[in-house]
């Protein structure tokens, strides 16, 4: 099904029912979503409906109210009996009213402010509904009318982009700094206009643990609405199954001296809040998707290959999408891990895993990144250049804004006292201005590609790659003929234009 | 076969002291050391050179690497991944007819299965992983590993 926009394109629609909720507490509420329930704006619209609608066409034997979803917006919309017409200047009254007449249409009203649109209904009370998408798109053929579609009471969505904390210039750099580059940034709020993710598309972060009870992370973490499942907001593959303490995802290491990576368990936290902080202090790029908390390693300790490997696979039974940060031997039971959750992802789709190239210095690129079902990912500064430690290869997918610049990233941090980058007690030592590395970049781009896949979830994983590529900013120089560089890869992530390109895709 | 490219063994237990007094010891845990092996290749010569040396107590393997030189220790186990899903007793056969024991199934990949040898301390694991992948119905054979991982 579809209505006809002013350029003459198809306005895909998808009928959810044709019964619409009276009110909540109705039993024909759960026929919708808990998400259209909660609607407001549906809600009053029903409201309306009902008192002034639905009950009299209902005792005079109308056609139901049909409740469509438009598949680009997923906003909900339904119509009554009338629609809208607007014809061309140049058709006089007579042949307007020919039109209508063959339409069976009548005028119910002008509108006050074009002269040339009327809103009309059918002379049968009995056209309704459903039955009017063809009458309009049939007047919407005709040269003679500008647009004609059905008269639909709409959900509209208030689109607040937030503000970004000038500290977070990696989301939006106003170049405020002395050294920093205006605009050298992903384009997170024009992406925000578009998406700021949905619940449920799933990030899961690979590391030493994340801080799930922290207080800008805690409504971002998935929790698991099986109660009796343990396994119920990640887990510790470090430890094997059996062990109770596998359930708990949480940071467990730490030695003096407490703000250095070497012993403590501090990196996994501000790893998630790139991606999902949710706007206490800081914001995540994708602060409306979840957060899977698995943890990978304990500190610096030694880890073993399987287990690393199963978290991956247990990782894409869950989530949308990987973030590694962290590097390491190739081993054959991580190469096929990462093949495996082409299939295990996303009922087959595939999960994304975004991993940091390494900051070696310009060495090639490390392992897991380099492996072809990785998107590698290094770091750019807030100066537009290659961070000095990124590493360089083929292999390099994109890059995305992180340290080496003027400034660091600003990001959570774990918030047990004294603990963390950042040791301060109290909220001063919730966030910290110091990650970074190809670190910071991985989950950057990480939750780019959460974005993309909350605008189009039937991208598969090779697609959310070639998405991200292409939509990449050339920044630096040394790009071959196929847009690629070693240094770059295909250019610094855009999020605005990644999710332009995934709602239209397949391009 | 190659030797494995460390050119350093993995011992467990059993180290004669007066190796373990030597700075070449790097230590992994209390009862794990890693030293170079003679003449800097681990080879299944200087492996059984090295049985030979350290006595029956010890369990020694080389040290493995990746294709960039990265370390990999050996922990006594190794995985196997068949091309089709085998059921419970074709893998209780399969080990059993190669002097193997069933450690545990993958979760996730039924198709691959952890074991270990029956006698530890007599298999070179190398050799016995490259055996294993000759097998017409195995898709890869590899040991398992504890690694250094690196938080970029």
């Amino acid at each position: 099904m579809h209505y006809t926009d002013l350029h003459g394109d198809r306005v895909p629609l998808q009928l959810v029912s044709e019964e619409p909720v009276r009110s909540l507490g109705d039993r024909s509420a759960a026929r919708l979503s808990v998400e259209e329930q909660l609607s407001p704006v549906l809600r009053a619209a029903y409201a309306h409906f009902e008192a002034t609608v639905a009950e009299p066409s209902r005792r005079a034997g109308i056609p139901p109210l049909p409740l469509f979803r438009e598949d680009q917006t997923g906003l909900l919309k339904t119509v009554y009996r009338e629609l809208v017409v607007r014809f061309a200047a140049s058709v006089d009254d007579r042949k307007r009213r020919s039109i209508l007449a063959r339409h069976r249409l009548e005028i119910r009203r002008p509108n006050s402010y074009v002269a040339d649109q009327v809103v009309v209904a059918a002379r049968s009370r009995k056209v309704a509904g459903v039955d009017l998408l063809d009458i309009a798109n049939d007047l919407a053929a005709m040269g003679e009318v500008r647009i004609a579609t059905p008269n639909f009471v709409s959900e509209y969505r208030r689109q607040v982009v937030p503000t970004v904390p000038v500290a977070q210039w990696h989301l939006e750099n106003r170049g405020t700094l002395a050294g920093q580059k205006k605009g050298e940034d992903v384009e997170a709020r024009a992406a925000w206009a578009i998406t700021r993710g949905r619940l449920r598309v799933i990030v899961a972060v690979l590391d030493d643990g994340v801080d799930i009870e922290h207080p800008n992370l805690r409504g971002r973490i998935w929790k698991n609405a099986d109660k009796t499942d343990p396994d119920s907001s990640g887990r510790d593959f470090f430890l094997p199954d059996d062990q109770a303490d596998h359930f708990n995802p949480r940071p467990k290491r730490f030695r003096f001296p407490f703000d250095q990576m070497a012993g403590n368990d501090i990196h996994g936290t501000p790893c998630a809040g790139v991606v999902a902080a949710a706007g206490r202090d800081a914001w995540g790029i994708a602060h409306r998707c979840k957060i899977l908390a698995v943890k990978v390693f304990h500190a610096d300790d030694l880890a073993a290959d399987e287990r690393v490997a199963d978290a991956i696979r247990y990782s894409a039974t869950r989530a949308a999408v990987l973030s590694c940060s962290w590097s390491g031997p190739r081993s054959p039971d991580i190469e096929l891990a990462l093949e495996d959750i082409g299939a295990i992802g996303r009922g087959g789709l595939g999960s994304p895993l975004f991993a940091a190239t390494g900051n070696a210095n310009g060495s090639p690129v490390a392992y897991p990144a380099s492996d072809p079902n990785a998107i590698a990912v290094g770091a750019s500064t807030d100066q537009a250049k290659i961070a000095k430690y990124s590493n360089v290869g083929p292999q390099v997918s994109v890059v995305a804004p992180s340290s080496g610049g003027v400034q660091g990233i600003y990001t959570t941090d774990v918030s047990l006292p004294t603990r963390g980058f950042s040791i301060a007690d109290g909220p001063a030592g919730l966030h910290t201005a110091d990650f970074g590395g190809t670190s910071s970049a991985t989950p950057l781009a990480a939750g780019v590609g959460a974005l993309v896949l909350s605008v189009n979830p039937k991208l598969r994983r090779e697609e959310v790659k070639e998405i991200l590529q292409r939509t990449a900013d050339k920044i630096g120089s040394g790009y071959d003929a196929n847009g690629h560089s070693t240094t770059f890869g295909y250019g610094r992530v855009n999020a605005q234009a990644a999710v332009e390109l995934a709602k239209k895709w397949p391009a | 076969m190659k030797p494995p490219g460390a050119g350093r063994f993995v011992i467990k237990s059993g180290l004669r002291e007066s190796v373990e007094d030597t700075s070449e010891v790097e230590r992994l845990s209390d009862d794990v050391v890693v030293i170079p092996a003679p003449g800097g290749r681990a080879t299944k010569e200087t492996w059984q050179q090295m049985v030979n040396e350290h006595g029956e107590a010890a369990w020694i393997q080389p040290v493995i690497t990746d294709d960039l030189g990265h370390e990999r220790f050996p922990t006594g186990e190794l995985t196997v991944r068949f091309d089709k899903r085998p059921s419970d007793e074709e893998v209780q056969a399969f080990a059993r007819d190669r002097g193997l024991r069933v450690e545990r199934r993958n979760t996730y990949q039924p198709e691959q299965v952890v074991l270990v040898p029956e006698r530890p301390r007599d298999v070179y694991l190398p050799e016995l992983c490259e055996e294993l992948e000759r097998e017409p119905e195995v898709a890869r054979a590899w040991l398992n590993t504890l690694s250094r991982y690196t938080r970029e």
